[in-house]
C-alpha cells in the first residue's frame, strides 16, 4: 500500500461542491431544537407573559378604584410594559445566546462546526438569526398588551410601533454583541465578566433612552414619529447602530475562523467601509447644522476603534500561514494594498497608522472648506498626539514583548500596549503623591508620554507643541528599534517558494522519509 | 481513493508536534496510527481532517490538497474525534440531522442519508433520546454516524475505542471492518494494538513527532524481522512434532502455545509446502498449518523507544 504510484492533483472543478438550493441555516434549525427543549427559554417566556398580564389589570384595578378617569392611562401601562419588555429581552436573550455560543466554544464543538462544510460566516449568522427569532418570540407575547394600550389613550399606534422597532434593533445589537463576547478566544470566566460589563451598561442605557423618548412632556407621549426632525437624528442612530453592530458580527465571525485563514482581511475590508460611511454621515451632518461637531465625533471614534485595532494588532503572530501567504498577490502593487489588510502585527500597525493619517488629512481639508472655528485646529493637534502615542505606544509593546519576553504568548504585547498609557499616567501621580505634592494642579501640569495628559486644558493650550514633539521622536525611535523586524516582515510578506508548497516534487519523494530539514521561511527577528 | 500525507510537519510556538511525515493509504484499507502518547497522532489527524494547517507539507485526498482547497478536501473527510457528543437538549436524529444540513444535504436525500446512517450504525432504537443519557458504545456509534453522514471516502478516527466495554469494542470493529469493504480508507488510532492487528491492513507508527515504520503489517514485520512465524495443529503426538522440528533445517524456536507448535523459519512458501509435506508424509495428523499473523505489539515494541516530547 505505500507503494502507490503518483497521482496528479485532481482539479479542484472536478470536485467543486454544487450549487445549494436555499434552506434555513442549519444552525438556527439546531438552535431552535434545543430552545424549545430547553426549560430557560419556556420559563422566561411565560413568566414574561405572567408579568405583563399582572400588571396590565393591576393598572386597570388601580383606575377602576379611582374617581377620576386618567386621560393618559395608556401610556403608563405602555411605559411599564415597555419597561419589562426592555428589562427581560435585554438581560435574558443576549446571556443565553452567548451562553450557549460559550459553552460550544470547545475545541471539540467547534471543531465539529469546522469539519462541516459550513461557513464560519454561516456558524456565526445562524447564532444571531436563533436570537433574533428568540426575540421575535419574546415579543410576540407583549405585543398584544402594548397594542392594547392605544384603547386605554395617551399613546398612539405609530408611536408604539417606533418604540418597539427600536427596542427590537436594541435587542439585536445586544444579541450580536454577545455572540462576539462568547466568541472571543478567552476564559468564560472572562467573557461573563465582560458580557456582564457590556450588558448592564447596554440594559441601563436602552432602558434610559427608552424611558425619557417615552415620557416626554406632561407624562403624555410627545414625540413627533411623523416629522422629518425625528428621522433624521433617528436613523443617523440606527445607520451607527447598524454599522456597530456589523463591526461585532464581522469580528464573531473573524473570531471563530481558523488561525490558518486569513482573518484579519474581511475586519480590516469592513472597518475601512465602517471609517468611510462614517465620515460620510458626520460630512453631511456639518453641511446640514453648519456645525463640526460631528466631525469632532467621528475623530473619536475612529481613535477608539484605532486604540481597539492596535490592541488586537500587537498580539498577532508573526509567521503568517502558508495559506495566507499563498493569496498574498504577486504583482507589487497590489501587494501593497493587501499588504494593509493581511494578518500579521505589522500589517494591523501600518493598517491604523493609514486610517489614523487619512483621517487627520481629511479634517484638515475639512477645516478649509468650512472654515472652523481655532477649536477645531486644536482637536485635531490633540487628536494628531493621540494618534502619535497610541502607535508609539503599540510599537514599544512590540519591540518588548519580541525582546524580553519572546518565549511567552504574544497576547502579553497587547498586555503591554493596554498597560503603558496608566502607568505612564500613574508614575508621575504616584512620585508626587510621595512627596506629598499630589493635587489637581499638578495633574494639570506637563507629562510628557502620558495619552491622558492631553486632555486637559492648560496642557492643552500651552504644552500641545511639546507633547507633539515628544510623541512623534519616541514613535521615530520605536520606528528605528522595530525597523530591521519590519523590513524582514515585509520580505516575508511574499507568496512562498516553491520548495515549500511544491507538492507535485514531493509526490515523488520517498514514502518513509525522516529529514529534517526546515525549508519554510525563517522565523523574523528582531532587530 | 488515496490519502497522500508528504513531508507533513507542524510546529507549535516551542515544539515540534509532527516532523516529516510521510505515507499513504487507500481505498478499501484500514491503517492502524499507533505511536506512544504525545506522538503527534492526533495533530496529524487533524491535519488531514482540515481542523489543522501544516507548518510544511501537504496532504492530499485523491489529489485535493487539504491546505489549499480545504473546503472541498473536508467534503471527502468524516473525522471521528476522541471526545464523544454529550449534549443535553439534542436527541440522536436531531444531532445528524444537524450534520447532515450542515454538510449541505436537503430535502429527500437529508432524509434519506440520515436513515441510512442510524440504521447503518444501529441507533434507530434511541433516535428520541437525548445525546447525554447515552451510554458510551452508543455515543461512539453516533459520533461514527455523524462522521459516515455525508458519505465520506475517506474516515478518521481518533481512540475510538477508548472506554467501551468489549462487546462495543466488538461492535465498532464489525462497523469498521464493513465500512473498508464498502470502500472506504480509514485511518484509526488506538493504544489497543490487539485489536488493530484484527482489522488492520496496514500501520503506520511515529514517536516524537517523527514517523518509524509505514506499510502492510506484513511489510513492516518483514523489514523488522527477516523471519516468519507458522503454526501447526495436530490432533496428537505434540512431543514428536516438536523433536521433528528440532532436526528441521531453517527452523528455529519450535515451541508450545496453547495447543499449538509455533516455530519461526526464514525460508520462502515453497520451504512450507515441503516443511508441510514432510510432516504428512511422517503421517502427523494435521488440522491446521498456517502463518500467524504479525503481531502489532511486537512490531510497536520492537521499533518504538518510549519517548514522549
Amino acid at each position: 500500500m505505500s507503494a502507490v504510484p503518483a497521482e496528479s492533483p485532481a482539479p479542484p472543478i472536478a470536485t467543486a461542491p454544487k450549487k445549494r438550493h436555499w434552506e434555513i441555516n442549519p444552525i438556527v434549525v439546531k438552535e431552535l431544537r434545543q430552545a424549545v427543549r430547553n426549560w430557560t427559554v419556556t420559563t422566561a417566556l411565560l413568566v414574561l407573559l405572567l408579568i405583563c398580564f399582572l400588571v396590565t389589570v393591576a393598572f386597570l384595578l388601580n383606575e377602576s378604584a379611582n374617581d377620576q378617569r386618567s386621560q393618559a392611562m395608556g401610556s403608563e401601562v405602555f411605559t411599564a410594559l415597555l419597561g419589562i419588555l426592555t428589562t427581560v429581552s435585554l438581560s435574558f436573550l443576549p446571556l443565553y445566546v452567548g451562553v450557549r455560543l460559550a459553552w460550544e466554544r470547545t475545541p471539540t464543538g467547534i471543531d465539529l462546526l469546522y469539519i462541516t462544510t459550513l461557513t464560519p460566516a454561516q456558524i456565526i449568522r445562524g447564532k444571531l438569526l436563533s436570537g433574533v427569532y428568540l426575540a421575535v418570540l419574546f415579543f410576540s407575547v407583549t405585543m398584544p398588551f402594548m397594542v392594547f394600550t392605544y384603547l386605554l389613550r395617551g399613546v398612539d399606534l405609530p408611536n408604539i410601533f417606533t418604540m418597539l422597532l427600536f427596542l427590537f434593533l436594541g435587542n439585536i445589537a445586544a444579541i450580536q454583541l454577545a455572540i462576539f463576547v462568547a466568541a472571543l478566544p478567552m476564559n468564560r470566566i472572562l467573557k461573563l465578566i465582560l458580557a456582564g460589563f457590556f450588558g448592564l451598561n447596554a440594559l441601563f442605557s436602552v432602558f434610559g433612552i427608552a424611558l425619557s423618548a417615552a415620557i416626554g412632556g406632561r407624562g403624555r407621549f410627545s414625540m413627533n414619529v411623523l416629522s422629518w426632525e425625528f428621522w433624521a437624528i433617528a436613523l443617523t442612530a440606527i445607520g451607527v447602530g447598524l454599522l456597530l453592530t456589523g463591526l461585532a458580527h464581522i469580528c464573531a465571525i473573524a473570531c471563530v475562523t481558523p488561525f490558518a485563514a486569513n482573518r484579519a482581511l474581511p475586519v480590516k475590508l469592513y472597518a475601512t467601509a465602517m471609517w468611510l460611511m462614517g465620515g460620510l454621515l458626520a460630512g453631511s451632518w456639518t453641511w446640514h447644522e453648519n456645525s463640526i461637531e460631528p466631525i469632532i465625533g467621528w475623530i473619536i471614534g475612529t481613535l477608539v476603534l484605532l486604540t481597539l485595532a492596535l490592541m488586537v494588532a500587537v498580539c498577532a503572530k508573526d509567521r503568517r500561514s502558508l495559506r495566507v501567504r499563498e493569496s498574498i498577490p504577486a504583482n507589487p502593487r497590489p501587494r501593497v494594498l493587501a499588504y494593509l489588510f493581511y494578518n500579521g502585527p505589522d500589517n494591523g500597525i501600518a493598517w491604523c497608522a493609514a486610517i489614523g493619517v487619512f483621517t487627520l488629512i481629511i479634517c484638515v481639508g475639512a477645516d478649509g472648506v468650512f472654515s472652523t472655528a481655532s477649536t477645531f485646529d486644536t482637536n485635531v493637534l490633540v487628536s494628531t498626539g493621540v494618534l502619535l502615542y497610541l502607535l508609539a505606544y503599540a510599537l514599544s509593546a512590540l519591540w518588548l514583548q519580541r525582546k524580553f519576553l519572546a518565549n511567552v504568548s504574544t497576547k502579553f504585547a497587547s498586555v503591554i500596549f493596554l498597560l503603558l498609557p496608566p502607568l505612564l499616567f500613574l508614575i508621575p501621580a504616584l512620585f508626587f503623591f510621595f512627596l506629598n505634592r499630589l493635587s489637581w494642579d499638578v495633574i494639570d501640569e506637563r507629562q510628557l508620554g502620558s495619552l491622558f495628559n492631553l486632555f486637559t486644558d492648560k496642557v492643552r493650550e500651552v504644552h500641545l507643541q511639546e507633547h507633539l514633539i515628544f510623541a512623534g521622536g519616541w514613535l521615530t525611535l520605536m520606528l528605528l528599534l522595530n525597523g530591521r523586524w519590519f523590513f524582514r516582515q515585509w520580505e516575508d510578506f511574499q507568496r512562498p517558494r516553491p520548495e515549500e508548497t511544491a507538492v507535485s516534487t514531493l509526490l515523488t519523494a520517498p514514502v518513509a522519509s525522516t529529514s529534517s530539514t526546515y525549508a519554510g521561511s525563517p522565523p523574523p527577528k528582531l532587530g | 481513493m488515496k490519502v497522500r500525507v508528504q513531508n507533513l510537519r507542524k510546529e507549535f510556538t516551542t515544539t515540534v508536534a509532527v516532523n516529516d511525515v510521510s505515507f499513504t493509504f487507500d481505498s478499501g484499507h484500514i491503517f492502524g496510527f499507533v505511536g506512544p502518547n504525545g506522538a503527534g497522532k492526533t495533530t496529524t489527524m487533524r491535519i488531514i481532517a482540515t481542523l489543522d494547517e501544516p507548518t510544511r507539507g501537504d496532504v492530499l485526498i485523491n489529489g485535493i490538497s487539504v491546505r489549499q482547497q480545504p473546503e472541498y478536501a473536508r467534503q471527502m473527510v468524516g473525522y471521528v474525534p476522541d471526545s464523544l457528543p454529550a449534549h443535553s437538549d439534542i436527541t440522536v436524529h436531531e444531532y445528524l440531522d444537524f450534520f447532515a444540513r450542515a454538510y449541505g444535504l436537503h430535502g429527500e436525500k437529508r432524509t434519506k442519508a440520515v436513515e441510512a446512517v442510524e440504521d447503518f450504525t444501529g441507533v434507530t432504537g434511541i433516535l428520541e433520546k437525548p445525546l447525554k443519557a447515552l451510554s458510551k458504545g452508543m455515543k461512539q456509534r453516533v459520533s461514527l454516524g455523524r462522521a459516515l453522514v455525508n458519505d465520506p471516502d475517506v474516515l478518521i478516527l481518533d481512540e475510538p475505542a477508548a472506554g467501551l466495554d468489549p462487546r462495543a469494542r466488538i461492535e465498532l470493529r464489525e462497523l469498521l471492518l464493513l465500512l473498508a469493504k464498502r470502500g472506504k480508507a480509514i485511518l484509526i488510532s488506538s493504544h489497543i494494538l490487539t485489536e488493530l492487528t484484527e482489522i488492520c491492513n496496514g500501520v503506520v507508527i511515529i514517536e516524537r513527532g517523527c514517523l518509524l515504520e509505514t506499510g502492510t503489517i506484513e511489510d513492516v514485520l518483514k523489514k523488522n524481522s527477516s523471519k516468519r512465524t507458522l503454526a501447526i495443529r495436530v490432533l496428537d503426538r505434540h512431543a514428536e512434532l516438536l523433536r521433528e522440528l528440532l532436526q528441521t533445517p531453517h527452523i528455529e524456536r519450535p515451541r508450545e502455545v496453547a495447543n499449538e507448535i509455533h516455530f519461526e523459519t526464514d525460508g520462502d512458501e515453497v520451504h512450507d509446502a515441503e516443511i508441510l509435506g514432510q510432516l504428512i508424509a511422517k503421517q502427523f495428523r494435521i488440522v491446521e498449518f498456517r502463518q500467524t499473523k504479525a503481531d502489532l505489539e511486537d512490531i510497536f515494541m520492537s521499533v518504538t523507544k518510549g519517548g514522549v516530547q
